[in-house]
């Protein structure tokens, strides 16, 4: 095969992914502020978004529900995503993402301590999580370094973490119950309780971590060469992985504090973009952030239709979706050795 | 130019390699050969700098690695291990992360840098395998892959930890073909081996190890049939008479 053939080809596939993704995404946004138990004309929406609202209550509807709501699910979405993708990364597993290893339940219960020790202060909610989610990432780390730990061992150490930390934020809600709001909706992980207030404290845990994802991308392409290949081409191999579990950290903390224990779009969408797209890091970003925000609306909008005018935590919809998907990885063997 | 001077390192207490120096002229194509766990790989991944020497010097180029900066010394030594992940990756793909230690900070490639990737897959004359993702390549695809990264990195020294291991004679007839083109082409290779005929063959230079101790650094033809090879192998070497032979050296008790 001449040279030439081989640099024609060398453009990655499936360029039109990204657009797509972008353009879903923007249409369920408008969905998701458009659709609820009072339905609002598309037209109507755009209008208010525009700053023509109609009246008072659209108006309210709009900005102070649907939106913030919305919002949410973008930036939960694309955190957990970009995690998941992360974490699998410099773990050099693909089984693990932030619910599964348990870094969403380090967070959660640094979230809840914070509600007891510290409540109404929501500055140190959001840092407490980024610091209970950074802690676990560093440990879940340190046992697969020293023990050599295979994949499922890691998936099991991080169930057992994973429990204990639930334990302990089952043991201080069961005693004061006043700590969490909305204790469905955390557990599950969902949309309900959110208000502007969280997103501006979360929203820049998120943006910054997705921006140093964005930095970092090109390097994780080598880190998972493994650490010689990555340190003979030059890599700060260390240096780098402690900057990409310190950007996981923050976009799972950012997640937690927005969604609760939101689980599987930290599994799934990294894996399936992984598959369309190939493993370049530098793409995968972008399309695990898009991607990761897709679901989470699609499965929030479900979430408030499916059973109107009741409403069921976006999160019971994910396991739907995401706990098959689990199994499948776990019983793929094919797929396995693909990744190990 | 390679300088190993009195370099010592122990694991948990246990001595891996005692006292070794040695040089490695520029354009040089050295062997390290020895029985398992005798600190071949160790002492190629000293002089790679991804273990340092509790005592001793390694220099590069007359500086210390230690001083070297990380990328500037990734642009001079490509190393290759014997053991990696392989992940699912088009092979051009891993080609082109050869060229990391070039790429500014977003770590994009350049036109430049395409065309040393498209370089270094026709030097491997591995165009055939540069669409094919890693883990459906066989033993000696990959390997053939492994080593076009390496040439893209377009560094002019090769630290290869035994690039023939597991292979078919065939393929490892071909791998080694290719690093003596490489060698031709001006780079110094310093490698692991474990088939000594293969090593007397190829190699300018043999070094004999054993337990974390450098015994002898000489030309091929100079060690052959000694008695130093039957200590530490328990057989030696001899020069072959067949004109066919695939190497002219053959194990001799």
């Amino acid at each position: 095969m001449p040279i030439s053939s081989i640099s024609s080809t060398r453009s990655p596939n499936r360029r039109w992914l990204a657009p797509l993704l972008a353009a879903v995404g923007l249409l369920l946004l408008l969905a998701s502020i458009s659709l609820g138990a009072a339905p609002l004309p598309l037209p109507e929406v755009v209008r208010t978004l525009l700053g023509q609202a109609p009246d008072t209550s659209t108006y309210n509807i709009v900005f102070f529900a649907r939106l913030p709501r919305s919002l949410a699910c973008v930036l939960a979405g694309t955190a957990l995503a970009v995690a998941g993708l992360l974490l699998q990364a410099v773990l050099n597993n693909s089984l693990a993402s932030p619910g599964i290893i348990g870094v969403n339940a380090g967070a959660g219960l640094a979230v809840v301590l914070s509600a007891f020790f510290f409540p109404g202060l929501l500055f140190v909610r959001t840092l407490a999580a980024f610091a209970g989610a950074f802690g676990i990432c560093l440990l879940v780390y340190a046992v697969a370094r020293k023990t050599g730990a295979s994949r499922i061992t890691l998936v099991l150490a991080g169930v057992a973490v994973s429990s204990i930390f639930t334990a302990a934020i089952d043991t201080l809600v069961t005693l004061y119950p006043e700590l969490l709001m909305d204790r469905a909706s955390f557990y599950i992980g969902g949309f309900r309780a959110v208000d502007w207030d969280s997103l501006l404290f979360a929203g820049p845990y998120v943006l910054l971590g997705l921006a140093a994802a964005v930095l970092l991308a090109g390097r994780v392409n080598v880190l998972i060469l493994g650490d010689e290949v990555a340190a003979s081409l030059g890599l700060a191999v260390e240096r780098c992985r402690f900057l990409v579990i310190l950007c996981a950290a923050a976009l799972a903390a950012g997640a937690v504090c927005i969604a609760g224990l939101l689980g599987f779009v930290g599994l799934i969408v990294p894996h399936i973009m992984r598959l369309l797209a190939g493993n370049d890091h530098r793409r995968l970003v972008w399309l695990t952030a898009l991607a990761g925000a897709d679901i989470t609306l699609f499965c929030d909008i479900l979430a408030r239709l499916l059973f109107a005018p009741y409403e069921i935590p976006v999160g019971i919809l994910l396991s739907f979706l995401g706990a098959p998907f689990f199994l499948y990885l776990l019983l793929n063997r094919q797929r396995r050795r693909c990744f190990d | 130019m390679i300088e190993l001077e009195h370099v010592s390192l122990s694991f948990a207490g246990k001595p891996a390699i005692s006292e070794v120096s040695a040089v490695f002229p520029r354009g040089s194509f050295t062997c390290l050969i020895g029985a398992n766990g005798c600190g071949k790989t160790t002492l190629l991944k000293l002089i790679a700098h991804l273990l340092k020497p509790e005592s001793g010097k390694v220099r590069f180029d007359g500086r210390a690695l230690d001083d070297w900066p990380r990328l500037a010394l990734a642009r001079r030594l490509a190393y290759l291990p014997q053991t990696r992940p392989l992940p699912a990756l088009p092979a051009y793909m891993l080609v082109e992360h050869g060229r990391f230690p070039y790429l500014g900070f977003a770590k994009r490639l350049t036109a430049a840098d395409h065309a040393a990737v498209a370089r270094a897959i026709g030097a491997t004359q591995s165009e055939a395998l540069a669409e094919a993702e890693l883990p459906v390549l066989s033993g000696g695809e990959r390997q053939r892959v492994f080593l076009a990264a390496a040439v893209a990195q377009e560094t002019d020294c090769l630290l290869l930890d035994e690039p023939t291991t597991y292979l078919d004679t065939h393929y490892q007839i071909e791998i080694m073909e290719l690093v003596r083109q490489l060698h031709q082409s001006g780079k110094t290779v310093l490698m692991v081996a474990h088939d000594l005929p293969q090593a007397f063959t190829y190699a300018d230079t043999v070094c004999i190890m054993q337990e974390g101790r450098l015994l002898a650094a000489a030309a091929p033809q100079a060690l052959c049939g000694s008695e130093l090879l039957r200590e530490v192998f328990g057989y030696t070497l001899r020069r072959s008479t067949d004109a066919g032979a695939l190497y002219p050296y053959y194990l001799s008790r």
